[in-house]
């Protein structure tokens, strides 16, 4: 099989529930170590990790925030440790925004969002890519959202946060494509998370999001089991000579 | 593997370059292949043989699909040859260089006419005949071998460009209209690929004395772009693991 991950070991962030969950197994079942973190759900990383070693590879599990840089440099020198050199980065840990208009948000909660999602990519990637450069092949990949196409109301803080990490990425591809590094954006519309939950309930008003099933493309509310793919193919032989892209994963929107 | 089982694809331009490597690579992962070729008789009949070595069935139809009557009967002959079409990959085309008036300018209105024939217009008459039948298969995938230079639009080969955005344009439209069909409608942008084609416009701008290999350390990752690279992209879109994707373009240039 000349799509194998063989050998490569990743690192996860937000890797214990949702969509870094099913990145974390689909990067193990295609041959990759995987160390996931998280920052609160314990039990939820513990059974991550179990998943990733049933399929025979090396997981671990980290605890921090990503928006805070010391606790990256304990995640991520341990898991050099644990793994050896890492060679896929996947920027998957994100929080939503409260769904305020753009003269109600409170600037903390910019803030906060950007701390996540732009600040953490970068402190990953400041502490990451550096060890990549040695490896036969490196890979960043950032889980970024339909969001950015649509730039809807009621989302600044998520929209800014985003497009800032896609900023990173498309900057990222050009500067390290001479150290053999892959940059990609895997752009989720709505999924079946936790997140994806609250987010139609907040603001449609559906309690289970599978009554969207019907309504959505191809008759099914988007799994992260789709994003995990999406993943594995950018970090695999045939996504070899992609960089610098941005593949929306919404079913071809609503 | 066997991603493909079952699967019946047809493949324009499927007897050299990209389109070569995008029917050995369906076939390798267990799709029957209709091979389109224009010219080139033992071209196409060597990669059939391949393909029949993989144990899958291979059929070679002469067609010039820039003439509508003859996408009309490819299409016709290749339900016709395997039963049904559940892939469609338009990836014949013809480059502004082999036309012969690159710049917008000198282009005559026979070039431009001939660059949208082959791009635009062929793909259209393929799905038009095409896509009602797959709609009856569980999944459809139609894939259009666009090129970077819809994004770029670089000096040289405006014609070329503007006749492959009108094809990104058909693809993006029939995406949203067969959704509800589950037929999936994707494009992949190659950038320099190592072809026939690729060889002939970089002598034509004076970039490379002998062949276009001169330009490999020079390119992203120290390589040009490989045929392989394109039909992995193909491959992927195709493939169980992108059945929530549709109304996408994939640009494989190494960025």
């Amino acid at each position: 099989m000349t799509n194998t991950l063989d050998g490569r070991a990743a690192f996860v962030s937000g890797g214990s529930r949702g969509i870094g969950r099913a990145i974390a197994i689909g990067l193990a079942a295609a041959g990759a170590d995987v160390a996931i973190n998280y920052s609160r759900d314990t039990a939820a990383a513990e059974d991550t990790v179990k998943e990733i070693e049933k399929l025979g590879q090396i997981g671990k599990a980290y605890q921090g925030n990503v928006d805070n840089f010391s606790e990256c440099e304990s995640m991520t020198s341990a898991a050099v440790g644990d793994l050896g050199e890492i060679s896929i980065l996947v920027n998957n840990a994100g929080i939503a925004s409260r769904g305020s208009s753009v003269t109600d948000t409170d600037p903390n909660e910019i803030r906060k969002v950007i701390g996540v999602h732009v600040f953490g990519t970068h402190n990953l990637c400041h502490l990451l890519v550096p060890q990549m450069r040695g490896t036969d092949r490196g890979d960043v990949i950032m889980i970024s959202s339909g969001a950015t196409a649509s730039l809807s109301g009621r989302g600044a803080p998520y929209n800014m946060a985003k497009s800032a990490q896609e900023a990173i990425a498309f900057t990222l591809a050009k500067e390290e494509r001479p150290h053999g590094i892959r940059v990609n954006i895997v752009a989720p519309g709505l999924v079946e998370t936790d997140m994806g939950k609250r987010l139609v309930r907040a603001t449609r008003g559906v309690e289970d999001i599978r009554e969207l099933d019907e309504s959505s493309p191809f008759s099914r509310v988007c799994q992260p089991e789709d994003i995990a793919d999406t993943v594995t193919f950018f970090c695999s032989q045939d996504g070899s000579y992609v960089t610098g892209q941005r593949l929306y994963v919404n079913g071809g929107g609503f | 593997m066997s991603e493909f089982n079952g699967r019946k694809a047809l493949v324009t331009g499927g007897s050299r370059g990209i389109g070569r490597a995008i029917v050995r690579r369906l076939a390798s992962d267990g799709a029957d292949v209709v091979i389109n070729y224009n010219s080139n008789e033992s071209a196409a009949n060597e990669i059939a043989a391949e393909v029949r070595g993989l144990g899958r069935h291979a059929v070679i139809i002469q067609a010039d699909v820039s003439v509508q009557k003859e996408a009309e009967r490819l299409a016709n002959e290749s339900i016709e040859a395997l039963g049904s079409i559940d892939i469609l990959v338009n990836n014949a085309g013809i480059g502004a260089t082999a036309v012969g008036r690159p710049h917008v300018a000198e282009a005559t209105p026979e070039d431009f006419e001939r660059l949208m024939a082959a791009h635009a217009f062929a793909s259209h008459d393929l799905c038009r005949v095409l896509v009602p039948q797959m709609r009856e298969a569980d999944r459809g995938d139609i894939v259009m071998i666009s090129s970077i230079a819809a994004q770029s639009f670089g000096p040289t080969g405006g014609t070329y460009a503007a006749a492959k955005a009108a094809m990104e344009a058909l693809a993006f439209s029939l995406a949203k209209e067969e959704r509800g069909n589950n037929i999936h409608v994707n494009i992949v942008a190659p950038g320099l690929i190592e072809t026939d084609m690729a060889d002939m416009m970089v002598k034509f701008q004076g970039r490379v004395t002998d062949s276009i290999a001169e330009l490999a350390d020079e390119s992203p990752f120290g390589r040009l772009g490989s045929p392989d690279d394109i039909a992995g992209a193909v491959a992927f879109l195709c493939s169980a693991r992108a059945s929530y994707i549709t109304n996408q373009r994939i640009t494989v240039a190494g960025g």
